[in-house]
C-alpha cells in the first residue's frame, strides 16, 4: 500500500510546485481582467486553457493563485490539529483519572457538532480572514487526532518496553518523550494526511458560502460559489475548481491510504 | 444491560448539557449588543434596558447560562432577529424537508455502499473498481458533484427539476450525498468482511461446506454489520442536523439552508439554534444507537 502513498505525494507535490512558483509562471494577473469583458464569461481557447470569468479574469491563473491559499491552509491547518490533538491525547492518556475524564467529555461535545456547520457557527463570529480560516479549521479539527493518539498511548503504556522504563525508574515526561512519542508516528502520519484533506474541504465549504478569505483574492469555494449564476452558460467555471479541489483531497486521501500501517 | 444503559443516558446528558455551554459561550462571543439587535437601531435606552433585563442580559455570566439552559430545556432557543419568529418554531418547519432529503441520501448511501462493499467477497475481481470508486467517492465534494448533477440532468437533460423541494426534486441531492456515504461504507464493509473471514466460526461454516455466498452473507455480513451500525447512526444524525453545501446547491428548504442563509441575513440566533440543533441530533442518535447495541450485539447483552 506504501505505493499509494508515493501516489499522493507526487499528486500533491506537482499541485504545491505549481502553486509555489505561480509568480514565475507566465500567467496572467488573477485579479485583474486579461480580456475586456462585458460580464459574460469565455469559454477555455488555447491562450486561457480554462476559460475566463464573467470580469475578464483568466481562470487558470485564478486557480493556480487559489491553490496557494488552499495549500497554505490545508497544510497549516493540519499541523495545527494534529499537534492540538496530539497534545490533548497525550495528557489525557497518560495522566488518566479525572484529567482524562474532563478532557475526553470535552472532546465528545466538540465532536457531537456537526464539522462544518460549527466552524460556520464560530467563522460567522469573525471578520473573515486567513488567521480566522486556519484558527477555525483547528478549533474543529483537532478531535479526531485527540481520541486516536489517546487511545494509542493507552494501548503503548501497556507494553512491555514501557513497564521495563518504569522499572528501571524512568520519569514520566522521559516515558512519554523516549518511549511513548516515537510510537506514535505512524498513527500521526495518516491522520495528518486526513486532516488536510478535511481542512480543504471545510476551507472550500466556508468560501462557498462566503465566509472563507475575502475577495479579490482567489478561492476555490467562492469561485465555485460564483459559478453558480453562470452555469448554464459557463459550466467551466464550476468544472475547474472543483476538480482542483477533488483532485488535492484525493491526493492527501491516497497519501493518507499510503501512510496507514497496514496489519498483518 | 440496564446499568449500561443508565451509564449511557447519564453520559448523553452530560455531553448534552456541554453543548449547551458550548453554544451558550458562543453566543457571548457575538460581537455587538443582542438587545440592540433585536429592538433595532432607533431603539430608546428605556427599551433596550428593558430587553436586557427581559432576557437577563444584565446578570452574572453563570446565572445568564441557567437562564440560557432553562429556556433550552423549555424548548425556547430565543428569536430571529429578522423574521420575529421564535428559533424553535422556524427549525420544526424546516426539519421535514431535511429529514426528507436524509432518509433518502441515506437509504441510498447505506444500499450502494453495502452492495459495493460485498462484491469483492463473491466476486474478487470486483476489488480494484470497488476501491477506486470509493476513493473517488471520498474525495469528490458531495457540493460539486451536486452542481455537476444539476447541470447534467437537471438543466442539459432537463430530468428533474433545477432544485427546490420536491419529491422528484429529491433524487439529485440525494446522489450527490449518497456517493460520499457509499464511499466510506463500502470500504469499511470491504475491510471487515476480509478481516471476518479469517474468524474461526467462518472456517466452521466452510467447514460445513456451505456455499461462499452463504457464508458472506449470512455469517460474515452481521458480523461486519456491527462496526457498520455505529457508523450508520452518526452519518444519519449528520445529515439530519442539516447538509449546509448541498441543500444550498439545490436550494434545498432544509436546515442546512436556513444557517447559510442565517449567516447572511447576520441572524444569529438563528444560526446558533441551528448548531446546537445539530448537535443534539447527534447526541440523541448516539445514545440510541448505543442502547439499541443491546438488541444487536448479544455481547453487550450479557455482559453486566
Amino acid at each position: 500500500m506504501a505505493r499509494s502513498a508515493i501516489v499522493g505525494l507526487t499528486m500533491i507535490f506537482l499541485l504545491a510546485v505549481l502553486a509555489a512558483g505561480a509568480p514565475m509562471l507566465p500567467l496572467p494577473d488573477p485579479m485583474q481582467p486579461a480580456v475586456p469583458s462585458f460580464g459574460e464569461p469565455r469559454p477555455p481557447t488555447l491562450e486561457h486553457p480554462c476559460g475566463t470569468d464573467e470580469l475578464g479574469r483568466d481562470v487558470c491563473s485564478r486557480l493556480i493563485y487559489g491553490a496557494r491559499i488552499s495549500l497554505f491552509i490545508a497544510v497549516c491547518a493540519s499541523l495545527g490539529s494534529v499537534v492540538t490533538g496530539a497534545l490533548v491525547g497525550l495528557l489525557a492518556g497518560s495522566r488518566g483519572g479525572f484529567l482524562d475524564q474532563v478532557v475526553m467529555r470535552f472532546t465528545d461535545i466538540v465532536l457531537s457538532f456537526p464539522m462544518l456547520l460549527l466552524a460556520i457557527g464560530v467563522a460567522a463570529l469573525f471578520e473573515p480572514s486567513s488567521t480566522v480560516l486556519l484558527l477555525v479549521i483547528v478549533a474543529v479539527g483537532w478531535t479526531t487526532t485527540a481520541r486516536a493518539v489517546r487511545a494509542e498511548v493507552l494501548s503503548i503504556a501497556q507494553s512491555h518496553h514501557v513497564l521495563a522504563a518504569r522499572a528501571l525508574g524512568a520519569s514520566r515526561a522521559r516515558i512519554l518523550l523516549r518511549h511513548i512519542l516515537p510510537l506514535l508516528w505512524s498513527t500521526l502520519l495518516p491522520l495528518g494526511a486526513i486532516t488536510a484533506s478535511h481542512a480543504l474541504l471545510v476551507d472550500a465549504g466556508l468560501s462557498f458560502i462566503g465566509l472563507g478569505i475575502p475577495p479579490p483574492t482567489p478561492s476555490w469555494g467562492r469561485m465555485l460559489s460564483e459559478s453558480q449564476a453562470y452555469y448554464r452558460v459557463a459550466p467551466w467555471l464550476m468544472l475547474f475548481p472543483g476538480g482542483l479541489l477533488t483532485y488535492a483531497v484525493a491526493g492527501f486521501q491516497f497519501l493518507a491510504l499510503g501512510l496507514t500501517p497496514q496489519k498483518r | 444491560m440496564f446499568r449500561y444503559l443508565a451509564l449511557k443516558a447519564l453520559s448523553a446528558l452530560a455531553v448534552l448539557l456541554g453543548v449547551s455551554f458550548l453554544t451558550f459561550t458562543l453566543t457571548l462571543l457575538l460581537p455587538g449588543d443582542p438587545a440592540a439587535a433585536i429592538a433595532g437601531p432607533k431603539a430608546s435606552p428605556e427599551v433596550l434596558r428593558q430587553i436586557r433585563q427581559e432576557l437577563g442580559l444584565d446578570q452574572p455570566i453563570l446565572v445568564q447560562y441557567a437562564l440560557y439552559l432553562s429556556r433550552v430545556a423549555r424548548g425556547d432557543l430565543g428569536r430571529s432577529y429578522i423574521t420575529r419568529e421564535p428559533v424553535m418554531t422556524t427549525l420544526m418547519k424546516r426539519l421535514p424537508a431535511t429529514a426528507f432529503l436524509a432518509a433518502t441520501a441515506w437509504t441510498l448511501g447505506a444500499t450502494l455502499g453495502v452492495v459495493m462493499g460485498l462484491l469483492p467477497s463473491l466476486w474478487p475481481k470486483a476489488k480494484g473498481w470497488v476501491l477506486s470508486v470509493s476513493l473517488l467517492g471520498f474525495a469528490v465534494p458531495p457540493f460539486w458533484l451536486g452542481l455537476i448533477l444539476l447541470y447534467a440532468f437537471a438543466y442539459r437533460l432537463a430530468l428533474f427539476p433545477l432544485g427546490g423541494f420536491s419529491c422528484s426534486g429529491v433524487v439529485l441531492p440525494a446522489c450527490a450525498l449518497g456517493l460520499g456515504l457509499a464511499a466510506s461504507y463500502a470500504r469499511i464493509v470491504m475491510s471487515r468482511l476480509s478481516e471476518t473471514m479469517t474468524e474461526d466460526f467462518i472456517k466452521t461454516a466452510k467447514a460445513k461446506g456451505l456455499p461462499q455466498s452463504r457464508i458472506v452473507l449470512r455469517h460474515a455480513l452481521r458480523h461486519a454489520f456491527l462496526t457498520l451500525f455505529t457508523l450508520l447512526g452518526l452519518d444519519l444524525a449528520g445529515l439530519l442536523g442539516g447538509v449546509t453545501l448541498t441543500e444550498t446547491v439545490f436550494n434545498w428548504p432544509g436546515l442546512g439552508r436556513l444557517a447559510v442563509d442565517a449567516v447572511f441575513n447576520q441572524d444569529l440566533p438563528v444560526l446558533m439554534g441551528v448548531v446546537f440543533f445539530a448537535a443534539a441530533i447527534v447526541v440523541v442518535v448516539n445514545f440510541l444507537v448505543d442502547a439499541s447495541y443491546t438488541w444487536v450485539d448479544p455481547r453487550v447483552r450479557s455482559s453486566e
